[in-house]
């Protein structure tokens, strides 16, 4: 169980010093790489929803303390999403299309989460071209990569002890 | 005999299919309980996180950020692409500095004289100006590294005197305001910011109003002008000061860029672009005025 706990914290780290760091130099289509949440995502598919949805509250909420908005706003998106691509993704092929789909779809989820959350506290207003567009590259960009993610992330998470929450 | 062993077979897989339903239930549930969970532990931290005036997260979070920052700097310099572009760039902006220099510098003999008189005439009736009031000058880390936040992240925080709610300029005008400031760090929320909002003072015509962002890369949207008045292109807005402001008055905001009365409206539609160019920020100057 430590052992777990510790491969868990060092993947959502790892995702939000990538992030934080790296990812302001990358933007794809005007839209910044969303490397947590696609951590987030690749977890929830690799070890289910349960593990998934504490990775999504624990980058949520670290992710929050560098933005300007109430802590706990990224978390529901990312809550909602790893908890139905994990529940998914249990009883589903590991094909690489299937992966893709997932995560795309939990991107498109996880976006609209964030927006709906940020607008509904009065702290972002944003145009519906603006949301869809982030929306579609992400989920796009995120299924591209997630077949790649999880080969990264599946030893991480799997070595030494057994995945059993 | 054969029958008999088909039934027991069959028996067996249906024990199978029952415990895979039961244990795959057992899952759903508690799969269930946990999103409500977390979604309860979620919800509280947004309550208790967008109570007005000061947050009891603040701390944690200044932690967080305060932590990742020196870890971060040194992380941030291993990135390998975009330092040719950089060099290139900050070339050309040098040879465009250079030549603003020049022109500037024969502005700055005009502007002395008329700084002199200003000083005489507001220390005679005890005027407190932007000028008058200490500045904090700080480094622009990060620029909107999210896609819905385009503020930007300074490298000095609350131990260099910076708190939330201090505006903050370059020498050509409002870049934004401090909204969240840790020991190291602040955030800057952007006067392009769809959230923010200023009472400004048209500097020709004297009429206030307000003024507020549209979003990244477009230009301020100027309210609450009567179609009668006399506000114009080019026309300087600075910040009002009225009582009770957010921002000191004479706070460059912007230029007029057009003032239009449209059709129905009963007032008039004036686009300000904003004074300080808000896509190439590095230093800026967080000005220590709490109102």
């Amino acid at each position: 169980m430590k052992l777990r706990n510790a491969q868990l914290a060092f993947v959502v780290a790892a995702a939000v010093v990538v992030q934080q760091v790296l990812v302001p130099h990358v933007r794809l289509l005007g839209v910044y790489v969303d490397v947590v949440m696609l951590a987030v995502l690749s977890v929830a598919l690799i070890a289910g929803p349960r593990i998934g949805m504490v990775a999504a509250v624990a980058a949520g909420l670290v992710t929050d303390a560098f933005s300007p908005f109430p802590i706990g706003t990224a978390s529901v998106g990312l809550l909602l999403s790893a908890a139905l691509v994990g529940s998914i993704s249990e009883g589903a092929d590991e094909l690489p299309w299937v992966s893709a789909g997932l995560v795309a779809i939990g991107s498109i989820i996880a976006t609209l989460g964030f927006v709906l959350v940020a607008a509904s506290f009065d702290h972002l207003q944003t145009s519906f071209f603006h949301v869809v567009h982030v929306a579609v590259v992400l989920a796009v960009v995120n299924g591209a990569l997630a077949p790649f993610i999880r080969k990264l992330v599946r030893p991480l998470m799997t070595s030494g002890t057994r995945l059993s929450w | 005999m054969c029958g008999a062993v088909r039934s027991i077979a069959g028996t067996a897989d249906l024990d199978q299919f029952t415990l895979n339903v039961t244990v795959r239930s057992s899952r759903t549930t508690r799969t269930r309980r946990a999103l409500v969970a977390m979604m309860l532990l979620v919800a509280t931290l947004l309550v208790v996180d967008h109570q007005p005036g000061d947050s009891p997260l603040a701390p944690a979070r200044s932690a967080v950020r305060d932590g990742f920052a020196s870890a971060g700097s040194g992380l941030g310099s291993l990135w390998p692409f975009g330092d040719g572009a950089e060099v290139k760039r900050l070339e050309a902006e040098n040879a465009q500095l250079r030549t603003d220099l020049d022109a500037a510098r024969g502005e700055v003999a005009k502007v002395a004289d008329v700084e002199r008189e200003r000083s005489r005439l507001a220390e005679l009736f005890d005027i407190k100006t932007p000028n008058d009031v200490p500045k904090t000058v700080a480094r622009v880390i990060k620029v909107g590294a999210s896609n819905f936040d385009d503020g930007i992240e300074l490298d000095k925080g609350t131990d260099s005197g910076i708190r939330i709610g201090m505006p903050v300029e370059t020498g050509a005008g409002l870049v934004g305001r401090v909204v969240q400031a840790s020991r190291s760090r602040s955030t800057v929320q952007l006067v392009s910011d769809a959230t923010f909002a200023v009472t400004v003072r048209y500097a020709d015509s004297g009429d206030v109003g307000t003024a507020s962002g549209q979003g990244a890369g477009k230009n301020l949207r100027g309210d609450l002008v009567a179609l009668d008045s006399r506000v114009h292109a080019g026309e300087l807005v600075v910040t009002s000061g009225t009582d009770g402001s957010l921002y000191p008055a004479g706070l460059v905001v912007g230029k007029v860029k057009t003032a239009e009365s449209g059709g129905t409206d009963l007032r008039k539609r004036v686009d300000i672009y904003p004074g300080a160019d808000l896509h190439r920020l590095d230093l800026v100057a967080v000005v220590q005025w709490q109102p």
